[in-house]
């Protein structure tokens, strides 16, 4: 204190004690310096900003106090400088500084020097303020504000940040790259320009304006969109407010350009569209009756060129001598018509018909220049307009048949994967119909086959008839003769002639039978098997009194067929029942039906008769299989199977059981009529 | 008396004639191997008294004949017996249609012959009194 009194002798007390007190309590480091720069005035808060206290302060050297070293000897320079008559352009205003604490530590000031003049002596005051605090925080605001900065240009979407009026505040080099701004606009930072300029890409800019407005008006919305440029690109947009605190303080609008992922995903859809098409159309035709080869074909051939879309679809096969194709059928789908009978010969076209032997498919996008096509270049796929081809070869058991082939006219056309595995299935399916085809074809004729057979065994046994009649005739009456001569073996001989005659007669009665049950065949009717049956044990009344024999039947149902047939079905059972009886026994047939479910009867042939091992079931069924000799039991061995033909012709099914001595049970199921 | 026969196998109707014979008939019997020949000898000659007709004969078969012989007026009321080795069951009602008055399945043995001979001898010309023909 007694120094600053005697350093300030210049002033009234009172003022000068006023002053003090002012300074004293200022909010602000208040030094004073003289000329020399000596420390003159040192106030409280500058002993707590410095860590000097005033009285060690006052007295000393500015420049050996408070200045870093580095500073000092401008600091010094400065004030000669200002005392010479040179400005100062550190004085009056506010700059800041590094300064030293007493502890030597340096921090920030921010200070205002003024120079005062009193008489002839300048002194200079400053008020101080430590900013250490301010500066951190302001290093701190830039170092997220770097942070933020880079993060934004890292980032792979374009950022734009706006705020509440829609002013543009910051974007990133990404959003000037993808909406291609130019530099100039970017520099002008011309917000109406830069929003034309991106408007002007869009295939939807108002689309796009109005949902920007909307978003506008609604500060606290979050938006996501999808954008779509002329020049078909697509961009993601999302829109969200930025807040600060609680409050919306703009929108941050970020883009990511999508187009190659939008892309794919188009690719993807379509492939699969192919798929399920291409899938539905061999559905369609692999269901499809394919005994007739001509129409399936028509059909496969149309239905390939709408499911690939290929204005010309065809299939050739080879001509037995394998040195020609001929077209079976080629579908245009511009006229929707089929023709035929183009022929190629496979020595003008080599190199294509090996091609065809080795590939699966040949697939040739630009049928005029592919090694494997362009043989036809010259006068085939010009004249048609061809430019792509899909050709697979049809084979059969390994080997090449024919050729499914798919020619595209315009435009060139790259065959997909898809497509391929799409035409080498149909060339799979053709082949398939050439076998459905050839098997019906093969039916039919084992169809004809068949009755020819039966239309022949019936003519053969019908003139054979004739002949052996006389032959009957005339050994019969040779018979006569001999019996006037006593003893003579020429009687016996003819009595064996007409026996023999006599047994071939019942084989071709039979197999006359037997042939007719299909070439005399008559529609069904309902037949009352009741009473079938009743006619049949009348007609057998004299074997039945003969044998002292039994016929017993339940009541049975009544059935839909042939009458006549069913009457040789029953009659046959029974006169079997009754011929393999047991000698001592009396023939018994036990005749009896049940149903089995809503359309089918179980009738039930019984006998008491001597039966016959079990493995002989599937023989006695078979036209002339005999289990016995002639001499033991005539017939001529059709009866049963005659029986198995009929049950068959009327849908149904003849079984066996039986056992040697212990009778034998014939079981028919037929139809039956409710 | 005559019995005319109409059996395109010669065999056949030697078997039939002496079957004819043995059963009593051994006069005038008569015989043509085909309808045409049957129809000529109607025409020509004396009506028979008995027509054995076989139904399968080559140019005019024995149902033609029937139709012609009973839509004839001077023809249609001699007898006929269909005698035919033909069993369909077809045939025998057709020839009832056709007009034959009776329908015999040729038997396999000389006996059955015989026995059928003798049969259609008593009937048919001792029992039969025919009405007087129109023309006659």
């Amino acid at each position: 204190m007694t120094k600053g009194e005697k350093l300030s002798d210049d002033n009234e007390l009172g003022e000068k004690d006023r002053t003090r007190t002012i300074i004293e309590n200022a909010l602000d480091g208040v030094i004073v310096m003289n000329e020399r720069g000596i420390i003159t005035e040192w106030n409280r808060q500058a002993e707590s900003i410095f860590g000097w206290s005033r009285q060690e302060a006052v007295g000393k050297r500015m420049s050996e106090t408070i200045i870093p070293q580095r500073y000092r000897k401008p600091h010094e320079e400065g004030i000669k400088r200002f005392l010479a008559g040179g400005e100062g352009p550190v004085l009056n205003k506010r700059v800041e500084f590094s300064a030293i604490r007493k502890d030597g530590s340096e921090f920030p000031i921010e200070l205002t020097v003024t120079p005062i003049r009193t008489k002839s002596k300048y002194s200079f005051s400053a008020f101080v303020r430590d900013i250490t605090e301010r500066k951190r925080a302001q290093e701190e605001a830039e170092r997220s504000l770097s942070l933020l900065r880079s993060t934004l240009e890292s980032t792979t979407d374009g950022i734009l940040l706006v705020d509440l009026t829609g002013k543009i505040v910051t974007f990133n080099r990404k959003f000037v790259e993808m909406w291609q701004i130019p530099e100039t606009i970017v520099e002008s930072r011309d917000d109406n320009q830069a929003l034309a300029f991106v408007l002007n890409q869009l295939k939807d800019p108002e689309g796009f304006l109005s949902k920007v407005r909307e978003l506008y008006s609604r500060p606290d919305a979050e938006s996501f969109d999808t954008l779509e440029f002329k020049d078909g690109r697509i961009f993601e947009r999302y829109s969200q407010p930025q807040r600060t605190g609680e409050k919306s303080a703009g929108r941050v609008w970020s883009f990511r350009d999508v187009t190659e992922r939008k892309l794919a995903e188009k690719i993807l859809q379509k492939r699969t569209g192919q798929i399920i098409r291409h899938q539905r159309a061999l559905f369609e035709l692999a269901k499809m009756d394919h005994a007739d080869l001509d129409s399936s074909l028509k059909r496969i051939a149309e239905v390939d060129s709408k499911t690939l879309d290929v204005s010309r679809v065809s299939v050739w096969f080879y001509t037995e001598d394998r040195s020609e194709i001929i077209c079976e059928t080629l579908f245009r789908l511009s006229e929707e018509q089929h023709e035929k009978g183009l022929r190629l010969r496979a020595r003008d076209y080599p190199g294509y018909f090996h091609a065809l032997e080795e590939s699966r498919t040949i697939a040739a996008n630009d049928a005029v220049t592919d090694p494997r096509t362009r043989e036809f270049a010259g006068d085939y796929l010009k004249k048609f307009g061809i430019t792509s081809m899909l050709d697979v070869p049809i084979r059969r058991y390994g080997k090449v048949v024919g050729i499914v082939c798919h020619e595209h006219t315009d435009l060139k056309r790259d065959w997909t994967l898809e497509e391929q595995d799409f035409a080498a299935s149909i060339a799979d399916l053709i082949s398939l119909s050439l076998e459905a085809s050839e098997r019906k074809k093969a039916e039919i004729e084992l169809e004809r086959s068949n009755k020819d057979l039966e239309q022949f065994a019936y003519v053969a046994s019908h003139d054979l008839a004739e002949p052996l009649h006389t032959i009957i005739g005339f050994a019969d009456r040779l018979k006569k003769y001999c019996e006037r001569v006593p003893d003579s073996t020429a009687h016996d001989y003819f009595d064996r002639i007409v026996k023999a005659a006599l047994r071939m007669q019942k084989l071709i009665e039979d197999i006359l039978i037997y042939s007719r049950i299909t070439t005399h065949a008559k529609p069904f009717e309902p037949v009352d098997l009741n009473t079938l049956l009743q006619e049949l044990i009348v007609d057998l009344e004299a074997r039945l009194k003969d044998s002292e024999g039994r016929i017993e039947a339940a009541k049975l149902p009544v059935v839909e067929g042939d009458r006549a047939q069913l009457r040789q079905l029953f009659q046959n059972l029974i006169s079997n029942a009754l011929k393999f009886r047991k000698k001592e026994t009396p023939p018994r047939v036990i005749v009896t039906s049940r149903i089995l479910d809503d359309r089918t009867a179980e009738i039930s042939i019984q006998d008491n008769g001597i039966g016959f091992e079990e493995k002989f079931i599937e023989q006695i069924f078979q036209p002339f299989q005999r289990l016995h000799g002639w001499s033991e039991f005539d017939g001529s061995g059709i009866g049963l199977a005659i029986c198995q033909k009929i049950t068959l012709r009327h849908g149904g099914k003849i079984t066996v059981k039986s056992k040697p001595g212990e009778g034998a049970t014939f079981l028919l199921k037929l139809p039956v009529l409710l | 008396m005559i019995i005319l026969i109409a059996e395109d196998n010669e065999d056949h109707f030697i078997l039939t004639r002496d079957a004819l014979h043995e059963a009593g008939l051994s006069d005038n019997i008569r015989w043509v191997a085909d309808g045409e020949a049957l129809m000529d000898y109607l025409l020509q000659a004396p009506a028979p008294q008995l027509i054995l007709l076989d139904l399968n004969m080559p140019r005019m078969d024995g149902r033609q004949a029937l139709k012609e012989i009973r839509a004839h007026p001077r023809l249609r009321q001699i007898p006929i017996v269909v005698l035919t080795t033909s069993k369909a069951p077809n045939d025998v009602l057709r020839s009832y249609e056709l007009g034959a008055n009776s329908f015999i399945k040729k038997p396999l043995t000389y006996d059955e012959m015989v026995h059928c001979m003798k049969t259609l001898k008593r009937y048919w010309l001792e029992i039969v009194e025919l009405p007087k023909t129109d023309g006659f």
